[in-house]
């Protein structure tokens, strides 16, 4: 699996993540986020995108860390992985990076497997190191299943949209 | 001869003769000529005029008593109860009504007679016994009384008849009581009293009648009228028709008399020189006559059925006893006239000498003074406290003050010598003064007219200082008006930076547009990357123009960043900009307060600089004043100088004055051994 990969970079509680710019479908910036009851608190609400109902997702709770403050660099970060889609609460938006694969490691297994999962890898830099998401797995996460959207599933979009 | 006797009479001696043998001559002559002429009334007809009144007082007094005895005989009661019942009525009822009525009227002497008249026999009628009594108490001439029927009760001779025509009856039993009125009654003419007899009731039933004989008052009063039978008055009365009624003449010569009181118009002879009296000449047995002064007045009385006039009492006295008094006081007075006439003039003399004789004495002794010399220590003999005496007593105390005056005059000269010397030294030394002043007025007036001009000096900087500091007051006024403007330019700029903060504040708001066109810019390279990615191949240059579109926000990004810090830090700079010039302007109003504290503190200075200008300009008014005045002062100096020259000249003068003065006194002696300075001696006597 050698060959060149595009990481779109983001930022979450000081950290640097990025995710592979073929799961990733755009950003937007935050709009307004719905909270929805007898959610986990790494979800932190759904939002509208151009009539599409989207799970928007802290990150940064989902790796045990502070809730994210969303400000006026806060951007939502929609990814999108065999055919369902979520979005990514960000601190910041970071650059479109360009990293070989074989510069990812992968993550310690000190890591939970919780988060252990949904982790490819780590790529280290000269500065803080990047840790890659993988997407299709945080989005086949179990915790996360009753809100994300399936293509074969009908019922909310059709719902949201009328 | 003539010439001495009016040289004599025209001394003092002479003079004082003279007139008190001419007042003694006219005083004699004057009593004389009274007494010869004009005699008094004492020996003339009209005397007679009070001895009448005093006949008439005696007949009336004795009147008066008798109507007393009247009233009370008709009161008795037993004549009451004769005249009123029977004769014959029971005598103890009327011892009874008697003795009671003595009881009630007691103390008179007639109230006893009629007691008694009680104890006489029974038997007597009362009438006869009270008539009995009242004829032994009184004696009267006419005693009787009369009932109403006009029956008259007792011894008289008067008839029923008469009492039947008389006045007298009607007026008692009409009630009246006659007192002391002259009756005529059976050719008498009496003094009766009668009162009326009164029953219980008070009716009138008869009354009673007392009377006396004219003659016995007649005879009493000739009695008493002098001792001398020649003097003796003698009264008369005649009736109405001439005829003498009652007189005390022998009844031979009653006709004569009669016939010479009547006459158709009465003799008179002189009395005096210039007067004439009427008399009575009465033919005597031998043939002579005798002269008589005479008084008669007209009475009234009761006359038969009126009661008027009835005749005159004619008083008469004999009138040769008085012929022979006045020859006999006309022999003495011209014996009195010359005695008196030689005593006056030797009286005249004796007093004239006394008199001249002293004043002769007096004009030897000041004979001496008249001619301005003489001895000022005589002193005149007093001799006496009349009005020489005061003389002489004067004309010592004259010399005494001549004599002190002259002493005083001497001593004073010399004095005034001694004084007058020294007052010409005085001048010479106030002359000296007068320069001396003189000198330093001159001085004076220099130095005033000197600080006259200083003052007017002062005057002028007090006037400059007085510009000055008003123009500085103008000076400081307009700092004021420069640093209000200042504070005004400096709001001005602070108002344009606060605009350029808000300027800031807007490009501020526009560089976060064009931040955010940077971001969203950003966003959109990122999602064109996205894309481009997403294209694969193809998308290759579009992933290129996006990154390079990526960067370019990222520095616009950046650049609006740089800017924001930019307009932060002009922000802070505009504030502390502001601040600064707040601060500034504080502090210039602060000094424009201070600026005008100055000002007005310069404005009172300014007040203070014009009144002392105006103080000094009074002063320098007044310095002129006293400049003119030491002037004035001088022209003074300069008359005293001449007066005390005038002084020393008049000092001079004055000395030899004075030695006159003690020249023109050295005439007289004045007691060397006294001095001059001593006191006057004591006057001797006549001041005491």
């Amino acid at each position: 699996m050698t060959g060149a990969l595009q990481l779109v970079c983001f930022h979450i509680a000081g950290q640097e993540f990025g995710a592979a710019i073929h799961d990733v479908r755009e950003t937007i910036g935050v709009g307004p986020v719905t909270p929805v009851f007898h959610t986990p608190p790494c979800v932190a609400g759904i939002t509208n995108l151009r009539g599409e109902i989207l799970a928007v997702l802290d990150l940064a709770r989902l790796l045990g860390l502070p809730a994210t403050d969303i400000d006026e660099v806060t951007r939502i970060v929609v990814v999108e992985a065999k055919g369902r889609a979520a979005g990514l609460l960000v601190d910041e938006l970071g650059v479109i990076r360009q990293v070989e694969t074989d510069a990812i490691v992968p993550a310690p297994s000190t890591f939970s497997s919780q988060i252990a999962t949904v982790i490819r890898g780590i790529i280290p830099t000269d500065g803080t190191p990047i840790t890659v998401i993988d997407i299709e797995r945080l989005l086949d996460a179990p915790i996360l299943a009753p809100f994300i959207e399936r293509p074969d599933d009908d019922g909310p979009t059709e719902t949201h949209v009328s | 001869m003539f010439r001495r006797f009016w040289r004599w009479l025209s001394t003092i001696e002479g003079k004082i003769v003279l007139v008190i043998t001419l007042i003694s001559v006219v005083i004699l002559t004057a009593t004389g000529t009274m007494a010869v002429l004009v005699p008094p009334d004492k020996g003339r007809g009209r005397f007679l005029e009070k001895h009448y009144k005093r006949f008439d007082g005696y007949r009336t007094g004795l009147g008066r008593g008798l109507a007393a005895n009247a009233s009370f005989v008709a009161q008795a009661p037993m004549l009451v109860h004769q005249l009123n019942v029977d004769a014959d009525n029971d005598d103890v009822a009327l011892v009874m009504n008697i003795t009671r009525a003595g009881q009630e009227n007691a103390a008179t002497e007639i109230g006893e007679a009629v007691a008694r008249a009680a104890e006489l026999p029974a038997g007597t009628p009362a009438f006869e016994r009270v008539v009995s009594s009242v004829s032994r108490t009184i004696q009267p001439d006419l005693v009787f009384a009369f009932n109403s029927q006009l029956e008259i009760l007792g011894e008289t001779d008067i008839s029923e008849a008469e009492a039947n025509r008389s006045r007298l009856f009607t007026d008692v039993l009409g009630g009246i009581t006659v007192v002391g009125e002259l009756a005529i009654l059976g050719n008498h003419v009496y003094q009766v009293s009668a009162a009326p007899i009164r029953r219980g009731d008070g009716a009138v039933i008869g009354g009673v009648v007392l009377g006396q004989r004219i003659e016995r008052y007649m005879e009493d009063y000739r009695d008493q009228s002098d001792d001398n039978p020649k003097k003796q008055h003698q009264p008369v009365f005649l009736d109405v028709h001439g005829h003498v009624l009652a007189s005390l003449f022998p009844s031979e010569r009653v006709t004569a008399l009669g016939e010479a009181l009547s006459p158709e118009t009465y003799p008179r002879e002189e009395e005096g020189l210039w007067k004439t009296v009427p008399v009575i000449h009465l033919p005597t047995a031998s043939g002579s006559t005798d002269r008589l002064d005479f008084w008669a007045e007209e009475v009234n009385g009761y006359s038969g059925q009126e009661y008027g006039p009835i005749g005159q009492i004619f008083l008469l006295r004999d009138r040769e006893f008085k012929m022979e008094e006045r020859e006999m006081r006309l022999l003495k007075l011209l014996a009195a006239f010359i005695l008196v006439g030689l005593l006056a003039i030797a009286i005249g003399r004796w007093l004239s000498r006394i008199i001249s004789r002293r004043i002769q004495h007096y004009v030897s002794a000041t004979d001496d003074l008249a001619q301005g010399q003489g001895d000022l220590t005589r002193r005149l003999k007093v001799g006496g406290m009349d009005e020489l005496g005061h003389l002489a007593t004067n004309l010592n105390s004259v010399f005494g003050y001549i004599h002190d005056l002259a002493a005083n005059v001497q001593n004073s000269a010399f004095q005034v010598g001694a004084s007058s010397a020294e007052i010409s030294a005085a001048s010479r030394q106030m002359l000296e003064g007068a320069q001396e002043q003189a000198r330093k007025t001159e001085s004076s007036s220099a130095a005033v007219t000197e600080l006259s001009a200083s003052i007017q000096q002062v005057a002028e900087n007090a006037m400059e200082a007085t510009r000055v500091a008003r123009s500085s007051g103008e000076a400081v006024q307009d700092a004021i008006g420069r640093m209000n403007e200042i504070r005004e330019t400096v709001e001005g700029a602070a108002a344009r930076i606060h605009d350029l903060g808000e300027s800031g504040k807007r490009i501020g708001s526009i560089v976060e547009v064009i931040r955010q066109i940077s971001d969203q810019t950003t966003l959109l390279a990122l999602n064109a990357a996205i894309e481009a990615a997403h294209a694969g191949e193809q998308g290759r240059g579009f992933a290129v123009v996006a990154d390079e579109v990526s960067s370019l926000a990222k520095r616009v990004g950046q650049s609006a960043r740089d800017i924001e810090d930019l307009i932060a830090t002009i922000k802070e700079q505009t504030e502390e900009a502001v601040k600064a010039m707040e601060s500034g302007t504080e502090k210039v109003e602060a000094g424009t307060r201070l600026v005008s504290a100055t000002l007005s503190d310069l404005q009172t200075l300014v007040g203070v600089v014009e009144d002392t200008a105006a103080a000094v300009q009074e002063q320098a008014v007044a310095s002129d004043e006293i400049a003119r005045n030491m002037d004035v002062v001088q022209s003074i100096a300069q008359d005293v100088l001449g007066s005390s020259e005038e002084a020393v000249s008049q000092g001079e003068h004055l000395h030899r004055l004075a030695f006159n003065l003690e020249e023109s006194v050295k005439g007289f002696k004045i007691n060397a051994a006294e001095g001059a300075s001593e006191a006057p001696r004591a006057l001797p006597s006549g001041e005491n």
